[in-house]
């Protein structure tokens, strides 16, 4: 029986030897590391656990190894296996917002999605004269599955498709749930403009 | 449209309403500088040279 046949047959067990799996892992895992770490310090924001969490996935991702697709999106794949690291493991021990809390907030600005428009007042310009801590600050204020997707959107540049897979829910939540974030980021970027006097 | 999830007719229809509705327009114009904002001025961390190679040992042992 060939490799593809297993694969087709749906059994992993030996579908790469061991030479071809550290080949994966050095050509398709590891340069995402950098990516992977940014990603798990702005979960965490803190240099030991982002290290624990990055370390994790990347075992794990290793152990699991036969049930990735070479050729296919290393990037995405990685990114899953941090998030769900991070909910199962690592959130249970921080006082991170629980599903209540973010149900709360979704409800909020559920309701509010008519004149929420008209409450931020922020200019362009103003913008443009914002330092690296204000912006980071304003990002990492937002409760974190709203801080989530701003990231694996604007800054990893990951599809709603792909984000959908990450976060497993569906690409409707994705649409909508970034739109939330980035009315809510731009509020309080407007409230950073305001108590640093920008306008 | 911003993300490249548009279809191009709308983006068509979404870039002729631009043109010609203010509202829209600085809307759009402030979406877009944020999103340069989050790309260029978020703090970024290099990875602790450590860790690689931690999980290079760990993966080696491994095998």
């Amino acid at each position: 029986m060939t490799k593809d046949q297993e694969t087709e047959s749906g059994s992993y067990r030996n579908k790469y030897d061991e030479v071809e799996k550290v080949q994966i892992f050095e050509q398709e895992f590891m340069p995402h590391i950098d990516s992977m770490y940014n990603f798990a310090y702005r979960l965490t924001f803190e240099e030991d656990e982002s290290k624990d969490l990055v370390q994790d996935t990347y075992l794990k991702a290793f152990r699991f190894i036969n049930s990735f697709e070479r050729g296919t999106n290393a990037k995405a794949w990685l990114f899953r296996i941090l998030k769900n690291s991070f909910i199962n493991d690592f959130r249970k021990k921080s006082k991170q917002p629980s599903k209540v809390d973010y149900q709360e907030v979704e409800n909020y600005y559920n309701s509010d999605d008519v004149d929420e428009k008209n409450t931020v007042d922020l200019r362009v310009e103003t913008l443009k004269d914002m330092m690296g801590d204000e912006v980071t600050n304003a990002l990492n204020a937002l409760a974190v599955d709203f801080r989530t997707v701003i990231i694996l959107c604007d800054l990893e540049g990951f599809t709603y498709e792909e984000m959908a897979k990450i976060l497993d829910i569906p690409i409707g939540t994705v649409r909508s749930r970034l739109h939330r974030a980035r009315n809510l980021l731009k509020e309080k970027l407007s409230s950073y403009a305001q108590s640093m006097g920008y306008k | 449209m911003l993300d490249n999830e548009a279809s191009q007719d709308e983006e068509e229809y979404l870039n002729s309403h631009i043109d010609s509705c203010i509202v829209c327009f600085e809307e759009y114009n402030l979406e877009k500088e944020i999103r340069e904002l989050l790309r260029s001025k978020v703090n970024k961390h290099q990875v602790p040279g450590e860790l690689v190679t931690s999980i290079r040992n760990k993966i080696i042992e491994s095998v």
